[in-house]
């Protein structure tokens, strides 16, 4: 239900020229941060693809399959290890990376269909630990636990440095975003807010709810997928301790603190979550409890997150399937 | 219309132009980076927070020392101002952390890593940046081989743990059968690898390689199945509380041969932990330090150590960055008041012959080795007091 | 070394299906799945030990303190931040445990992080042996009062008429509040209940594993494979997962390999939600009425 405010043309001018706004900023930031601002926003691109991937099945799809980790993972480790071993470029690895998240996503949506609530979560969090034994244990491939070093990227004859590296992400990232926006206003969205509602009631309108649930986790496996591959390039180092629990949770945190089923709470939630480690540099230790309060504050005032927040207030940042995911 | 053009787009526009002229003109800096007339900036991390928090330790001892420069009048006339990160064991948070320190903090040179995995994350953004790393307590011998000409190893590699570790069990007379219990980590593996080879070159295989996986309650299939093999010697690749968790195991079930461990396990710490006497009397783990923590030659840097951090423990991970920092100090002297990052470097590569006194061998630096210690001894506590040796006590 | 491997798989088995019980406890009253029991059992051990060093206790006077003291606070948990955000999507229920699990583990670390502490047996002495297979007395300590415990939930729960009230209002809240259970009181109670099973296990387990602030996170997988092993939600099945899990860890690590020993929680978790969902004991579920 939309309140009284401007109307819906109004809005979407406003978003369009905010956006571009905020593109063009973006083009031009890089020029007054020095190596380490631009690493930790760098960063931040990364998990805002992740956090939008992870959203596509949590939030808008509403299941709760906590394989986000597993999809990172599998990105990244594709990405990298096309390159290593096979010396090819990134952006042929990039590829690869995206579609091996994509496949995973995919193969993780078909059990999805069997198991339910807290089920599927479990299963996928032990199908992501499993995963990681299989890096580690793998050695072979994989260079074990210890991980391996990505090699420099290469463009036009130089390496890319960390300010390269931001255009590219940046690019990714708008990529990623807007094609998911698209996919999320097309009929595949709203048959995906319609299975959240109710699967049966979805099912008699003539929703093939299985297929739709499959092409959401091989959707969310894609995005994530590439994110891996940022990551790859991010850190120039793969290992299989990124992977874990302790990530899946704070991917987690990052998309139930911007907002489930909001891409800009996600895009804020990513920020946010990102900045707070570096900010709380001098004070070590206290990293988990504040993070943790911050957790508590916005499930008992924010529950719908912040960009449920800002949706309230601002209908820019209403978006269309926006709703309140009903219980898992 | 709402007017999202050009009045609106305007400020955004100027303040870039802005921060951009202040960049500019900001980046222009006469000598190398962390150096001023009266200070030298040093870069520190280690894992204050975290699983293995403990490995703050050695960064402590390095600080102490650091300080007590400082108060006795510093380098040259300049003192030592100290920015010291949180890594928290993590690779990816030590990239951040490093990159802060070069590129926000501009530190002259940066000492850090107790996990040998933060320090090999970082060694690419140390070759692009080229600035003087002094590794903290980082054993894994990737560190410094291949030689990067920037990075510097000042404790005992793991090759070097495991060859003792392999030495001394071969000292006991009539040892054929050798069993190893290891974590399957980078950590375990950096051992592991090392060790089969040494016991390679000696015309020898394990009987048995177990693993046990950090976080574990229970040893007890890993135990059996060692147990089985009837070995001679047990060598245990285990962080401290996996490490209490297997000889406690072991004496349960039965198995009377000695066990050698890695450094980083304090005997006195493992002896009150196990709480069972004779599951800890053949209990041998290496020893990077020249004497025992209560003897008089310790005692100087003991008093150093709780003089600036009165309410840490006392371990022997307190002192293994002591050594470090000592030759940090010395090679600044040496490079003199004109002081820059290859002067730097380059009298680090001429520290021949170091002994402060704390550890158990030299410290020496050539341009082609760095990775300064090659030697070790072993400790063990049959009684009340520990005792240094580097042969299996004969009869 | 089968005997063996059975007997100790029994021991931490036991351990498994102590906190697995809490978890299953806290799911029945709450339908929510507690990600801070690890720390529940973590807090419960630090407690001993904090009142030991701190107060100078001894060993009963602090296991009791710790116990009361994760009463109150599963209880407290229950009042303050689960009752508030009991109309909000479940999604919101599980992060909020989750949010509890990091507060918990970041103040323990807080003060303990740089140590990891030594607690002495409960009950200390030499192994004890009978045949090929050796048993610390804390291993049959540990045994016992699981067993105690396990006993002691059935007849509450099936021959004692509170417990038949308490098994009404987590199966059929609204029909108990109807009939005039004060339902809201009774999930308090088992919030308690349950965090006090969760310390009660760390505890026993402490002196074994040292006193460290993750110890905790292991702990929950293993009780999620426990419980996804015996049932979801069934207190009878969370006593058989919890012992089968312990005892095919053993046997996978002593005839397999060494390993696989990390993996075998997910492995199993995986193995029965796809071929028996609904476990050995078969599930719980809670009526919508």
């Amino acid at each position: 239900m939309t309140p009284a405010g401007p109307s819906a043309h109004r809005v979407r001018k406003q978003r369009r020229y905010g956006l571009i706004a905020l593109l063009v900023l973006l083009c031009l930031l890089p020029l007054v941060l020095n190596d380490y601002v631009q690493f930790v926003i760098n960063t931040m691109l990364v998990y805002c693809l992740v956090a939008v991937g992870f959203n596509v099945v949590i939030g808008y799809l509403g299941q709760l399959a906590f394989a986000n980790a597993a999809f990172f993972g599998v990105g990244a480790y594709a990405t990298g290890l096309s390159m290593v071993h096979f010396g090819l470029p990134y952006p042929v690895a990039m590829l690869i990376g995206t579609c091996a998240g994509g496949i995973v996503g995919g193969a993780v949506g078909l059990p999805a269909l069997r198991v339910k609530g807290y089920y599927l979560a479990i299963i996928t969090l032990a199908v992501g630990e499993l995963m990681r034994w299989f890096y580690v244990h793998l050695d072979n491939i994989t260079y074990g636990s210890g991980g391996f070093n990505v090699p420099n990227i290469h463009v036009f004859g130089t390496t890319l440095t960390d300010r390269g590296k931001y255009y590219v992400f940046l690019a990714a990232v708008v990529l990623g975003i807007t094609s998911t926006s698209l996919l999320l206003r097309s009929r595949f969205g709203r048959a995906f807010a319609a299975i959240r509602t109710n699967e049966l009631a979805a099912a008699s309108l003539g929703i093939a709810v299985n297929r739709t649930k499959v092409i959401a986790f091989a959707w969310s496996g894609l995005i994530v997928g590439l994110a891996g591959a940022l990551y790859a390039a991010l850190n120039g180092r793969v290992s299989p301790d990124t992977f874990g629990l302790s990530q899946m949770l704070m991917q987690f945190a990052i998309v139930v603190i911007g907002g489930l089923g909001s891409l800009a709470g996600s895009v804020i939630g990513a920020v946010v979550l990102t900045a707070a480690p570096e900010l709380l540099r001098d004070f070590p230790g206290f990293e988990e409890i504040v993070f943790s309060l911050l957790l508590i504050g916005v499930l008992f005032f924010m529950p719908k997150g912040i960009g449920g927040l800002l949706a309230r207030k601002f209908p820019l940042f209403r978006e269309r399937l926006y709703r309140e995911p009903t219980d898992a | 219309m709402k007017k999202f053009r050009l009045p609106a787009l305007a400020p955004m526009f100027a303040t870039a132009a802005l921060a951009l002229s202040v960049v500019a003109t900001v980046s222009a800096f006469a000598a190398d980076p962390g150096v001023t007339k009266d200070t030298i900036k040093i870069g520190m991390f280690g894992p204050l927070t975290g699983q293995t928090a403990i490995g703050s330790l050695p960064l402590l001892g390095a600080e102490a020392i650091y300080k007590n420069v400082n108060d006795h009048g510093g380098i040259n006339g300049r003192k030592i101002e100290l920015v010291v990160e949180d890594d928290a064991c993590d690779p990816n948070k030590t990239i951040a952390a490093v990159k802060k320190l070069i590129a926000q903090d501009q530190v002259f040179m940066i000492h850090g890593g107790w996990c040998s995995s933060t320090v090999l994350a970082i060694k690419p953004e140390l070759a692009r940046t080229g600035l003087p790393f002094m590794d903290l307590a980082g054993a894994s011998a990737a560190i410094s081989t291949p030689v990067q000409p920037n990075i510097f190893q000042p404790v005992a590699t793991s090759n070097t743990v495991a060859k003792v570790m392999v030495n001394f069990a071969l000292t006991k007379p009539n040892t054929k059968r050798i069993a190893i219990i290891s974590h399957s980590d980078e950590w375990g593996k950096s051992h592991l690898v090392p060790i089969i080879a040494d016991l390679k070159a000696a015309g020898l295989e394990p009987v048995e390689t177990a693993y046990l996986e950090r976080g574990a309650a229970d040893a007890t299939s890993q135990v059996l199945r060692i147990r089985e093999a009837k070995p001679d010697f047990v060598l245990a690749i285990l962080y401290p509380p996996e490490l209490t968790i297997y000889l406690r195991d072991a004496y349960k079930y039965g198995i009377k041969v000695p066990t050698v461990t890695t450094q980083g396990v304090s005997i006195e710490d493992m002896v009150k932990r196990v709480g069972i006497a004779a599951a800890t009397k053949d209990l041998f783990v290496f020893y990077p330090l020249n004497s025992t923590l209560g003897s008089a030659s310790m005692k100087k840097w003991t008093n150093l150590y709780t003089k600036y951090n009165p309410k840490a423990p006392v371990e022997t991970l307190s002192f293994m960055g002591m050594t470090g920092a000592l030759a940090i100090v010395d090679s600044l002297k040496r490079a003199g008041r004109d002081l820059t990052r290859e002067k730097f470097i380059a009298a680090l590569n001429k520290l021949n012959d170091f002994n402060p006194g704390i550890q158990s061998s030299p410290l020496n630096f050539t341009p082609e080795q760095h990775a300064g210690i090659q030697t070790g001894k072993v400790i063990y506590m049959p009684g009340n007091h520990p005792e240094i040796l580097s042969r299996y006590p004969g009869k | 070394m089968f005997f063996q491997l059975i007997v100790s798989g029994i021991a931490v088995g036991s351990v498994y299906t102590l906190v697995a019980l809490g978890m299953t406890i806290l799911y029945r009253s709450t339908t929510v799945v507690n990600f801070c029991h690890g720390e529940f059992f973590m807090v419960g051990a630090f407690a001993v030990v904090v009142s030991q060093q701190m107060f100078g206790w001894s060993v009963a006077p602090s296991i009791v303190f710790a116990l009361s003291l994760m009463f109150v606070v599963g209880a407290g948990i229950e009042r303050g931040l689960m009752r508030p955000l009991q109309n909000a999507p479940h999604i919101s229920l599980t992060m909020m445990t989750v949010a509890l699990s990091y507060l918990l583990k970041g103040v323990s670390r807080f003060f303990y992080g740089r140590e990891v502490i030594a607690l002495p047996p409960l009950i200390s002495g030499d192994p004890i042996a009978v045949g090929d297979v050796s048993v610390f007395p804390q291993d049959l300590l540990i045994i016992g009062v699981s067993l105690i415990v396990v006993v002691v939930f059935y007849y509450f729960f099936q021959r004692t008429r509170i417990g038949k009230v308490i098994q009404a209002a987590s199966q059929t809240p609204r029909g108990a509040s109807l009939v005039g259970i004060n339902v809201p009181l009774l999930r308090n109670l088992m919030w308690g209940v349950g965090a006090v099973m969760g310390a009660v296990a760390g505890i026993l387990i402490a002196p074994n594993t040292l006193v460290y602030p993750d110890m905790g996170g292991h702990m929950l997988i293993l009780a999620f494979a426990a419980m996804t092993l015996g049932g979801f939600g069934s207190l009878p099945g969370a006593v058989v997962g919890g012992v089968t899990l312990g005892i095919l860890e053993n046997i996978v690590g002593g005839y397999v390999s060494s390993s696989l020993v990390e993996i075998t929680p997910y492995l199993v978790i995986i193995a029965v939600l796809i071929i028996r969902p609904q476990g050995i004991m078969g599930e719980w579920r809670q009526d919508r009425a």
